[in-house]
């Protein structure tokens, strides 16, 4: 019985043009999303590949100079193409791309690749994620609006009843007999995301699991979808009301919700103004907050101290360079005002991406876009990793300049000049993008979501098929 | 819809003249039975808070953004006045300023620590579109240094709200602004032929397209009440100052591209309706179609056009910018030569002192590198010109770039008027750096008099005639577009037939 209404459903969506047009068009726009993506990330892996080489060579190369110098020149940090933003580039387009490591500052992310765009751009990236997220819900919209309320529409549903076919088998086979349409389209769409993934010179053993949990993150959504409809078209008076009904709720929350959500974010967390974030740092650096005194207070403090450590009276006895040690000071003080304002500033991003997953109990692609963009390394969290990263490379680097400075410096300070192989005792900056769990860990709330979803959404089905009345 | 309300046009235009009283009637009857409509009230109670949102959301931007820049210029006032008054306390006799001395009488910390603050207000219609004003900072901050470095300024943002967007009107009138449209006319010939009521209606002597008039009609009041008339409401309320010069002939341009792309959305609805062999189907064709036109068409004209002419490597730039600045500060003594070989005008005294020599040094050196930097930054605007040319013809069958185009011109946050702002400010930097230099190679310390001729940035108003100029184009595109899908329409309800 069941493999017969699968049969029958499968049959009659496959007989409509217009569904396979649909399909047709909807895995052309996929593949060419995926060679788009396949494109981009193998120019920015080797663009950035090179440039981090580059800077890395420059860094190496500087003549005998004074390491203060050296730690004003800096390094840069270019942020890695992930393997998998090759389906989802997420923030990529609008998060910088590198950062300028120098001493006293801990810089901004500059460059977003959207401003070398046009503003059509604005209107969305053609990616993978796009097209799954945003059109699969419509062609199940079109797929399973009519399945009950369209038998209804011609009779046949008083039929099946009367010749005794239980409402749940009912149900069950109209859902399985979508599925298996919908299957014809997401089975070679999956094959083709894992082929355009395949020889980018990842790390399999990273990139792998990450794949497959992101393919059960979207295979949730379409059950959602699929079984949200199914009500729809179990409770509708007709197919017409099922099908408005059904696009209804799709425009609504996968086209107005996260934009209105994206107001809702912000006025729950404001984000500060660029000039706002940097007056307060000044302000805390000059002055000083919550006890902690001003940089020019606190530095006069420091020679007190160092000169009491000591035992001497002038800084021209100390045995080390005060110099050095002045500029390492500095560097501590500028941190903890530096660490105080970033983390105010993450935190307000990432109350502003809970509100958002959170909102997902509303609009389910909220919840799926953050799993989308988490899984494949593409979220806020992973550009928040990877900036702490090279600003924790950034300490380094100037901790040991200025270390050198303290120990060799004695009499000269800024005279003083170091060997160029003081350049090369700094390792090349490495970074490890967060693990699975973390990323997991991080999107919890929105997996919980995504997963009531289908839960509750297929329950909801079920529970509607069997009330289904002719 | 039901037998007895289509018959009433029976009743209505059987007495002559039938034709004027019939549109009225007609009108009237539409009136009532869209009211009994569930939908419609649901429909545009949504799109009327989303409207009201929007403008929120807009007027809050353009205040927080004028309300930064108000505080920067202030900063700058403060700022001048204190080293004025500093300059008085120095006495005439005072030893003159050490190399990185932060002393107001040094034009090297004036020039290269202080600067200028170049600002770019919103235009008095930003409210209506943010655009890419969200990703283009309104400020720079203008000194001695190198170029690149001073345009090197985003605004702080969450990337995810920036990927996102925001809801502002633009959004709303471009996007949500059909669906509205769809909701309310899908049905509009498809419900009363799936009735059997078409017939009814056909066999009335009023002609099709008449009825069709006064059904569209009906919609589109309800339609621009909200697009034009609410919008335009919201505009005054949020205190757009309508009466600056230019400002009211902008907002014309705006609503009326309004006015013309929810014309084109009503005509699309008709042509598919009176084609379409249910309302079902109806609906699915147009949410397909607006899919194709407002989604697919954007996205995919913006991957092509990035694909064709990607921009130039920002990460490379870095290695090149590094190289450039590495050779000008080796070749410094000869930079500075040749500089003030070049502008022999400034080099009054026979030799500087140090300390000027080290300021004359650095801002030739600074010089150079901007002027070696220049060409591949230009390949960045050009890369994004020819991204935007193809842009510009997938506008064509695009009518929501079209309308976005006009809405964001007219609001001057398409990023044209930014771009003349970073023009501008680029002058503004070249003209600073001239005036410092002037001093420190004359060797000379900044006094009071001297304060008064330093170059201050004027921030632009939004030139309306360019505004205009820029935005005809995407308006007289979409008037034509709206005469075709009109066109369409018209002949499509020529073969309707009365039965399924």
């Amino acid at each position: 019985m069941l493999a017969t209404i699968v049969r029958k459903e499968f049959t009659e969506q496959w007989r409509d043009g217009r569904v396979r047009l649909a399909a047709i068009a909807l895995l052309a726009l996929l593949t060419g999303a995926l060679v788009l993506g396949r494109q981009s990330t193998r120019t920015l892996a080797a663009e950035r590949t090179a440039a981090a080489a580059a800077t890395r060579a420059d860094w190496l190369a500087q003549p005998a100079k004074n390491p203060h110098s050296a730690a004003h020149y800096g390094i840069y940090a270019f942020k890695p193409r992930a393997t998998l933003a090759t389906l989802d580039d997420g923030v990529d387009p609008y998060a910088g791309v590198l950062t300028w490591l120098e001493a006293h500052k801990r810089n901004e992310f500059a460059y977003r690749p959207a401003q070398d765009a046009t503003g059509a751009q604005r209107a969305g990236t053609l990616t993978a994620a796009m097209t799954l997220q945003l059109l699969v819900p419509l062609l199940i919209v079109v797929l399973a609006a009519g399945a009950i309320a369209g038998e209804r529409d011609t009779g046949t549903l008083r039929q099946l009843l009367a010749l005794g076919v239980p409402a749940r088998t009912l149900g069950a086979g109209k859902m399985l007999g979508t599925a298996a349409a919908l299957g014809v389209i997401l089975v070679p769409a999956a094959v083709l995301g894992a082929a355009a993934i395949v020889g980018l010179g990842g790390d399999a053993a990273y990139d792998l699991p990450r794949a497959a949990v992101l393919a059960g993150c979207y295979l949730l959504y379409f059950i959602s979808w699929l079984a949200l409809v199914l009500v729809v078209s179990a409770r509708a008076p007709s197919a017409r009301t099922a099908l408005a009904v059904s696009l209804g709720v799709w425009m609504l929350v996968t086209v107005l919700a996260p934009r209105l959500v994206t107001e809702l974010a912000r006025a729950v967390a404001p984000t500060p103004t660029a000039s706002a974030f940097a007056k307060a740092v000044r302000d805390d650096l000059e002055k000083g907050f919550d006890g902690h005194a001003g940089q020019a207070e606190s530095m006069k403090a420091f020679e007190r101290r160092i000169l009491a450590q000591y035992r001497v009276d002038s800084v021209a006895q100390l045995p080390v360079s005060f110099a050095g040690l002045a500029l390492d000071e500095g560097e501590r003080l500028g941190n903890v005002v530096y660490d105080r304002h970033f983390a105010r500033l993450w935190s307000g991003f990432a109350t502003q991406e809970r509100v958002r997953a959170l909102s997902g109990v509303v609009a389910p692609v909220l919840a799926l876009r953050a799993l989308s963009m988490g899984l494949a390394g593409t979220d806020v969290a992973h550009h928040r990793a990877f900036a702490d990263a090279a600003e924790r490379y950034r300490r380094t680097l100037v901790a040991a300049m200025n270390g050198d400075m303290t120990r060799h410096a004695v009499g000269e300070d800024f005279d003083y000049k170091a060997d160029p192989a003081l350049w090369a005792a700094v390792g090349p900056f490495t970074y490890e993008a967060p693990s699975l769990g973390a990323t997991l860990g991080e999107h919890r709330e929105a997996l919980v979501i995504l997963g009531g979803w289908a839960l509750v959404a297929t329950l909801g089905a079920i529970a509607a098929v069997a009330r289904v009345r002719p | 819809m039901t037998a007895t309300a289509s018959s009433s046009y029976a009743a209505a235009t059987s007495p002559p003249p039938a034709r004027t009283v019939a549109l009225r009637v007609l009108l009237a009857h539409e009136w009532r039975l869209l009211v009994r409509d569930r939908l419609l009230p649901v429909a545009t109670a949504l799109f009327a808070v989303v409207v009201v949102l929007a403008l929120v959301a807009g007027s809050g931007f353009v205040r927080v953004q004028r309300a930064t820049l108000a505080t920067l210029r202030a900063a700058e006032a403060a700022q001048y006045d204190a080293m004025r008054r500093a300059l008085d306390t120095i006495p005439a006799t005072a030893a003159p300023p050490e190399r990185f001395a932060r002393d107001p009488r040094s034009p090297f910390h004036v020039g290269a620590r202080i600067g200028r603050v170049a600002t770019l207000d919103p235009a008095p219609l930003a409210v209506l579109a943010i655009g890419q004003a969200d990703l283009q900072s309104a400020y720079f901050t203008v000194t001695t240094g190198a170029r690149q470095a001073m345009l090197m300024k985003d605004e702080l943002e969450n990337p995810v709200n920036l990927l996102t967007g925001r809801l502002d009107l633009a959004f709303v009138l471009a996007v949500l602004l059909p669906l509205l449209v769809g909701a309310l006319t899908y049905g509009l010939l498809a419900s009363e032929r799936e009735a059997g009521t078409l017939a009814l209606v056909a066999a009335q002597p009023v002609s099709l397209a008449r009825i069709v008039a006064a059904k569209v009609l009906v919609r589109a009041a309800i339609v621009l009440a909200l697009a034009v008339g609410l919008v335009a409401v919201g505009l005054v309320v949020a205190g757009v100052p309508l009466g600056a010069p230019g400002t009211a002939s902008l907002a014309a341009f705006a609503l009326g591209a309004v006015v013309l792309y929810a014309a084109f959305w009503f005509a699309i609805a008709v042509a598919i309706g009176a084609r379409a062999p249910s309302a079902a189907a109806g609906a699915l064709t147009y949410a397909v179609a607006w899919l194709a036109l407002v989604i697919v068409v954007p996205v995919a004209a913006n991957a092509i056009a990035q694909q064709r002419h990607p921009a130039p490597s920002r990460t490379a730039l870095i290695a090149q910018s590094r190289a450039v600045s590495a050779a000008a500060n080796a070749r410094a003594d000869t930079v500075l030569r040749r500089f003030l070989y070049d502008h022999p005008e400034l080099a009054r005294g026979a030799t500087l002192s140090s300390g000027a020599e080290f300021a004359a040094r650095s801002l030739a050196v600074n010089a150079e590198i901007d002027a070696a930097m220049a060409p591949p930054l230009v390949a960045f605007d050009s890369a994004l010109a020819a991204q935007q040319a193809i842009v510009d013809r997938a506008r064509v069958v695009a009518p929501s770039l079209l309308v976005q185009a006009v809405l964001e011109g007219v609001a001057g946050t398409d990023g044209a008027r930014w771009r003349a702002f970073r023009d501008g400010t680029v002058a503004f930097h070249e003209r600073w750096r001239g005036a410092i230099v002037a001093h420190v190679v004359a060797d000379r310390l900044l006094d009071r008099r001297a304060y008064e001729t330093l170059p201050a940035f004027d921030a632009p108003a939004q030139d309306v005639a360019a505004t205009l100029a820029r935005v005809r184009p995407a308006f007289a595109a979409l008037a034509l577009l709206t005469v075709a899908a009109i066109v369409a329409a018209l002949l499509s309800l020529r073969g309707v037939r009365a039965i399924a």
